[in-house]
């Protein structure tokens, strides 16, 4: 959910520690309202540029500006942010009552206020009748609930969220997502949401910015990060990605040798020179049995092997010497393919997406 | 399956078994001993009489000096051993320092009786090397000045030795307990240090460090052989006092003794029962 204000921005802003930089020029606006993941694997300075905003690291260069204040050397405690932590640092010694209270305790609320507060956020959070259990009694999904009324009690103007998922199991994670989501959308609060887990960035987030090594890779929303990744390393670090190695034929044609098959590529993809090697990326998905329309790609496949992930089952295909992943929906009515069958399958040329022009000649 | 079951048995208990025997032999069964020793008299009859003789001046006393000693090096090693602990745990130390330093609270926790009490005669004794030093180097005579090891403060003193590192061996592993982020939540909703500790890390310090100094205490009011090794007899200790009683050198009252001994059993029992009580509390909390 988006007003259109830009409310949080981060200008050109730098972190190094000693002679290592892990953020570099990093610059985002965002929007009121607006819930943005940063995604990336380990060590890409996710948490970092969020332990930045919150104030527990300074920058070393550029500025960050709250509701157009600049708060770039101000400590946490004047930033007026929520922040929930990975591990929910609740305080151990009070109850969840006293969690969710210590802001407003330390505000200087009187009484009143503060049980009217914490009734409040216990009922968002789902928590009412486990006020007075302290953090050791509650399950970790519970402990993260706590966690997330006691960052809402002082009503932040930014929710920060530092992985809070990632300690949980799978059914809770799911279900506490949608949660979080659901109640970021009826505060319309600003959040910034760090994660390794693209399925939960891709799920919950207006925009996503994938960070690669302290830089912003893409800042997109899920739909066009997946379906229009802006580099190899995006197409092939978000969602599964076959990388296929191909060789130009005629440029006008847009015809493609791979592995000894004929395909074309999207019209946008002709051109060139004839003989290049080129990388081409399908997502799994892509691919369905069949002959498909006219203008499909088709290909004559072996099936190797095929994995059962529920919903979905993946079939690993060999054609000629190089190996595809193609994704089915699983439904009663299809029939699952024998291993060593040979199957017909095809895709569009338009699910090409070209991840790298520069790999030689043929 | 009766033969399995058996042989699952024995496999299960044979490893605790000579722990147990052990216990049995040199502490219930002594412990049972000394306890039915203190209701008899001297012709196995039943009396409460070694109880009424733990009243007289000379055992009161010994049993005031040895609680003051106890609980004065137990708080001064609480206070000291706290600084220390903390300064390891969050000083920014040098890991290999922090590494080294705990490594010799292990040793030094266990460094007592005989030869701690040399170390301190060789050291701050009246011709010791520190003392001469001190006088010779720099005029100044810790004698002259009301210093002496053989006394009790000399003797808290010397305890402090063992205290200190006990102390930074028990609350280290409380200290690597606080998350950073119990810190950075606190600064988040609006805390300042002050805040952060009184609200926080003091609730949930205070079982700790309150149980710890009940363990020193214990430690402390136990120990015999360094207080005998330094002082001989000028200091009243209600250990040394036990050790004449049944000894029987000069006093001989061996049931007036084991009284002693349940009073000292008592002491250290309720001791050590608030030190697992109040670890159990913090360790709810920083599980």
């Amino acid at each position: 959910m988006t007003t259109g204000s830009s409310f949080l921005e981060l200008v050109s802003v730098q972190k190094s520690f000693g002679q290592t930089l892990v953020v570099k020029d990093f610059s985002l606006t965002v929007e009121k309202g607006e819930f943005i993941s940063f995604l990336g694997p380990s060590g890409c300075g996710k948490t970092t540029l969020l332990r930045m905003i919150a104030g527990f690291e300074t920058t070393s260069a550029g500025a960050i500006r709250m509701a157009g204040v600049d708060v770039t050397g101000k400590p946490p405690r004047e930033r007026q942010i929520g922040m929930v932590f990975q591990a929910y640092a609740l305080f151990p010694a009070m109850n969840v009552f006293d969690n969710i209270a210590f802001g407003l305790k330390i505000a200087k609320w009187n009484r009143r206020q503060i049980a009217d507060r914490v009734a409040e956020m216990l009922s968002l959070t789902q928590l009412e009748g486990l006020s007075h259990r302290f953090p050791f009694e509650l399950s970790g999904g519970q402990q993260q609930r706590v966690a997330l009324a006691r960052a809402l009690a002082l009503r932040p103007q930014i929710l920060l969220l530092d992985e809070p998922l990632s300690a949980l199991d799978a059914k809770i994670r799911v279900s506490l997502r949608e949660e979080i989501r659901q109640l970021q959308r009826k505060l319309g609060l600003t959040t910034i949401f760090v994660t390794h887990d693209q399925e939960e960035a891709l799920s919950m987030s207006d925009r996503i910015v994938v960070l690669d090594k302290g830089r912003a890779e893409q800042i997109a929303t899920p739909h066009q990060l997946y379906n229009a990744p802006a580099s190899p390393f995006i197409a092939e670090f978000v969602g599964k990605l076959n990388r296929l190695t191909m060789v130009r034929g005629a440029p006008h044609t847009g015809e493609l040798d791979f592995d000894g098959l004929k395909v074309t590529a999207n019209s946008s993809l002709h051109g060139g020179h004839e003989g290049a090697r080129l990388i081409f990326g399908l997502r799994p998905e892509a691919i369905a049995f069949g002959e498909g329309p006219a203008g499909a790609n088709r290909l004559s496949a072996i099936v190797e092997d095929v994995d059962f992930l529920g919903s979905i089952l993946r079939l690993k295909l060999r054609v000629g010497n190089e190996i595809l992943f193609m994704d089915q929906f699983n439904n009663r009515r299809n029939l699952i393919p024998e291993r060593q069958a040979q199957v017909e399958v095809y895709f569009m040329p338009e699910d090409l997406m070209l991840l790298d022009e520069s790999a030689g000649t043929a | 399956m009766m033969k399995s079951h058996w042989h699952k048995w024995v496999r299960d208990w044979s490893g605790v078994a000579p722990f147990l025997v052990f216990s049995a032999l040199f502490l219930i069964f002594p412990t049972m001993y000394l306890i039915v020793g203190a209701f008899r008299d001297s012709h196995d009859h039943f009396t409460l009489a070694n109880f009424l003789g733990l009243l007289a001046p000379e055992i009161t006393g010994s049993f005031f000096v040895s609680l003051e000693i106890s609980a004065v090096s137990a708080i001064l090693g609480m206070g000291f051993g706290f600084a220390l602990t903390w300064a390891i745990a969050f000083g920014g130390l040098p890991a290999q320092l922090r590494a080294t330093i705990v490594t010799f609270c292990g040793v030094a926790s266990n460094f007592a009786g005989i030869p701690l009490a040399f170390a301190f005669l060789a050291s701050v004794g009246r011709i010791g090397f520190v003392t001469s030093g001190l006088r010779h180097g720099f005029g100044i005579d810790i004698y002259a000045m009301g210093f002496n090891l053989l006394s009790v403060g000399g003797l808290i003193m010397t305890y402090l030795y063992f205290q200190i590192p006990l102390m930074v061996l028990i609350f280290l592993p409380v200290l690597d307990g606080i998350k950073r982020e119990w810190g950075e939540a606190a600064q988040i909703l609006g805390a300042n240090s002050w805040q952060y500790w009184r609200h926080i890390l003091f609730p949930m310090l205070w079982p700790s460090v309150i149980g710890s100094a009940i363990l020193l205490f214990a430690n402390a009011f136990g120990a015999i052989a360094t207080a005998y090794a330094l002082t001989g007899s000028s200091v009243n200790l209600i250990t040394l006092l036990l050790y004449a009683q049944i000894r029987g050198d000069v006093l001989h009252n061996e049931n007036l003794g084991f009284a002693m001994a349940f009073g000292m059993i008592a002491i250290t029992g309720i001791s050590n029962f608030c030190y697992l009580q109040l670890r159990s509390r913090s360790e709810t909390w920083l599980r």
